[in-house]
């Protein structure tokens, strides 16, 4: 599905990733531990299109196309999805037209029909409920106002909504007390299936304690430097980097 | 004593000879020669008058413009199904027509004409003459009709008067207009521009407005021309103690707009909103320039105009606050925000403050920038197209002028906002 090769990237002017090598197949759950300003966010940045970001070299591939050729919004219409570290705020944007918008724009560049407003509606109660989002959240401006975690959900309800088949998570943990996180991992479990794939940026082991990764990468600055399985990451939590840095 | 001598351009003896050739099928009023000497004496003001800075009335008069009137035929049905007439439910209001400047009365739901029927008030303003302001002198020169109204209840249904050009190639019209709110009474005032066609038109209106005590105006104008139409619209306000003013220009047209007025506190305890929304593009020019004279103590004036500015389009906030030194706890306010979508696009603001009285509270600002590139890219992460997430910001950022409105006033703004970006940012 996504095939990362040799991807150098660099923020103005300042190199970031040095040559990162990853492939995601449908079906996989990956998860990305680093220390801070390693290059995680960077990646997630770079694959969703983020123009401040500059590709130096390497390739990216997504379900077989080129993905530096698509616009932003292709990539989000082909089914990448990103769920920001530091969601914005958009005032005078109401959530609902927000997600209404964007559910409909995607399905209209795929060739579908256009949700009609009563579907709608029903689908975003109940992904809303599922994720404890109010309505009340629902028609305020998009983020205004909400706390870290209600951002989070937020972010979380518009992936269940747009159900991309990439899901990048960049820190949905932080900032989430631990109720939240257990209803954001269910939500993010529920949209696990064979034809769909996921990349965690994530600090902690406890986050994958609820979702499960096939695989653990360690990024180090701006390249992986240490792939295995889900025992990777306790590994982590019970040693630190220092370890893997020194023998990188 | 210095005589000045002006060597006038080819424009105002144009104006000049036009008045002289038709002065006398023109109605009858006082006040028409003198104000055509003030212009022989001072000239159609230039760049150089502080008050025309940015917009050269005199360029606007040239040698080739047609004066005069002629009859002409349109259908209610063609002035009703123009975007902007059709963006407001033909129920709710009453309606005032005007046709190349002049009232149509067989189209009109209500309304007397000045040429006709002018009230007292009227015909006393045309008599005075004693105005120092290009374009009340221009329209007291060469008025050839306009509107009196003396509204002495409250309605619920607003009055919406219609200014058509249809037809008639280039000819300028002026207007002089007169209306007056009694004591307490409620009113909701539309005033729609538009065009019948893509010929160029070219209008000059003088609005005076008398608010009396506890008087509340709603006054809601679409500037909805085609893309050669000049409009000037001046509105001189009088207005008493308790008087609440709503008054919201939204601009989705037109060529080259000028709305100016000057605006008397003439009492205590008033709240007046004087706000736009200007969505311009192609090579418009659309200027807001509002003088606020707070006269008397404890009034509040808020000025406020968004701008979307694209292309090579040109918008212009020029307020002024002046503050008597007896208009103590006076609030005025001005604010010009400003987005630019295009590199060639441009704004000129010049807010001022002349202040005598010293216990007052007068703030001005302004910002200008662009769409948030962070904010695009949030919303095109999602799937929605650039032009769209577009839309949806530029509508978020004019709307906090239409949300003041009432709402079936609101409804019809959103309508003609959303027309406009549709086929401005077309995805
Ligand atoms: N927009 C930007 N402008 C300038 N520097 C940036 C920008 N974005 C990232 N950087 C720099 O790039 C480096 C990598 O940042 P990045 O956000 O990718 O780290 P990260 O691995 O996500 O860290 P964290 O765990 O703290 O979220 C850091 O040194 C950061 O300061
Ligand atoms: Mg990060």
């Amino acid at each position: 599905m996504l095939e990362i090769k040799n991807l150098q990237a660099s923020v103005e002017e300042k190199p970031i990733l040095k040559g990162l090598d990853l492939t995601i197949n449908a079906g996989e759950v990956h998860a990305i531990m680093g220390p801070n300003g390693a290059g995680k966010s960077t990646l997630a940045n770079v694959l969703a299109g983020q123009a401040d970001y500059e590709v130096d070299g390497g390739s990216v591939s997504f379900h077989g196309e080129d993905l530096f050729e698509l616009e932003i919004e292709e990539r989000a219409a082909k089914g990448l999805f990103l769920s920001f570290q530091y969601p914005l705020e958009i005032p005078g944007v109401a959530t609902m037209t927000f997600l209404k918008e964007s559910i409909n724009a995607q399905r209209k560049q795929r060739g579908e029909n256009e949700l009609s407003t009563p579907n709608f509606m029903k689908i975003v109660k109940e992904k809303a409920q599922q994720l404890n989002v109010t309505p009340e959240m629902l028609r305020r401006p998009l983020n205004v106002g909400f706390s870290g975690g209600e951002k989070k959900r937020n972010e979380i309800l518009q992936m269940l909504l747009l159900e991309p088949s990439l899901c990048i998570l960049d820190e949905t943990d932080s900032g989430l007390d631990i109720d939240a996180l257990r209803v954001v991992a269910d939500g993010v479990n529920s949209l696990r299936s064979p034809d769909r794939a996921m990349l965690i940026i994530t600090h902690y082991q406890r986050l994958l304690d609820y979702i499960k990764p096939d695989f653990v990468h360690i990024l180090v600055d701006g390249k992986i430097v240490k792939s295995g399985g889900a025992e990777l990451a306790h590994e982590l939590e019970r040693d630190g980097y220092k370890d893997i840095i020194a023998s990188a | 004593m210095t005589v000045k001598t002006i060597k006038y351009s080819t424009g105002e003896l144009a104006f000049f000879a036009a008045f002289d050739s038709q002065k006398n099928s023109l109605p009858k009023a006082a006040g028409r020669e003198a104000a055509n000497a003030w212009l022989k004496a001072n000239g159609i003001a230039t760049k150089r008058v502080e008050f025309y800075h940015y917009s050269d009335l005199r360029r606007k008069f040239s040698k080739s413009q047609n004066y005069g009137a002629a009859e002409t035929n349109v259908t209610l049905a063609a002035i009703k199904a123009h975007p902007t007439i059709a963006a407001f439910d033909e129920a709710d209001y009453q309606s005032i027509i005007f046709v190349d400047g002049k009232l149509r009365s067989d189209l009109s739901d209500t309304g007397a004409s000045l040429a006709n029927n002018p009230t007292d008030w009227a015909v006393e303003n045309l008599t005075q003459a004693d105005n120092k302001n290009h374009v009340d002198n221009l329209t007291r020169t060469m008025w050839r009709d306009g509107i009196c109204l003396d509204i002495e209840k409250s309605s619920d249904k607003p009055i919406h008067l219609i200014f058509v050009n249809s037809g008639q190639s280039d000819v300028a019209h002026f207007n002089r207009h007169y209306i007056k709110l009694a004591d307490n009474v409620k009113a909701t005032l539309i005033e729609s521009h538009i065009n019948l066609d893509d010929e160029p038109s070219f209008n000059l209106h003088h609005f005076n407005f008398k608010l009396g005590t506890a008087a509340n105006l709603t006054h809601f104008v679409v500037n909805g021309e085609n893309n050669q139409a000049v409009n000037i619209c001046r509105t001189q306000g009088d207005y008493a103690d308790k008087v609440e003013l709503n008054s919201t220009a939204l601009a989705i047209g037109g060529a080259w707009t000028r709305r100016e007025g000057d605006l008397y506190c003439n009492g205590s305890n008033m709240d007046l909103k004087i706000s736009g929304a200007v969505l311009a593009g192609g090579e418009q020019h659309i200027d807001n320039s509002y003088i606020v004279h707070h006269k008397l103590p404890e009034n509040i004036s808020f000025q406020r105009f968004k701008n979307v500015i694209d292309d090579k389009a040109h918008a212009i906030f020029q307020g002024k606050v002046i503050v008597a030194i007896d208009a103590q706890k006076t609030d005025g306010q001005q604010m010009s925000q400003s987005i630019l979508l295009s590199d060639d696009a441009s704004i000129s603001t010049k807010p001022e403050l002349e202040i005598y009285a010293d216990d007052v509270e007068c703030a001005h600002g302004a910002t200008v920038g662009a769409l948030d590139e962070d904010t695009l890219f949030y919303l095109r992460a999602r799937g929605i197209p650039k032009k769209i997430a577009q839309r949806l910001l530029i509508h978020a950022f004019v709307a906090e002028i239409s949300d003041e409105l009432p709402e079936a006033l609101n409804i019809a703004a959103d309508k003609l906002i959303t027309v406009w970006l549709n086929a401005h940012l077309e995805a």
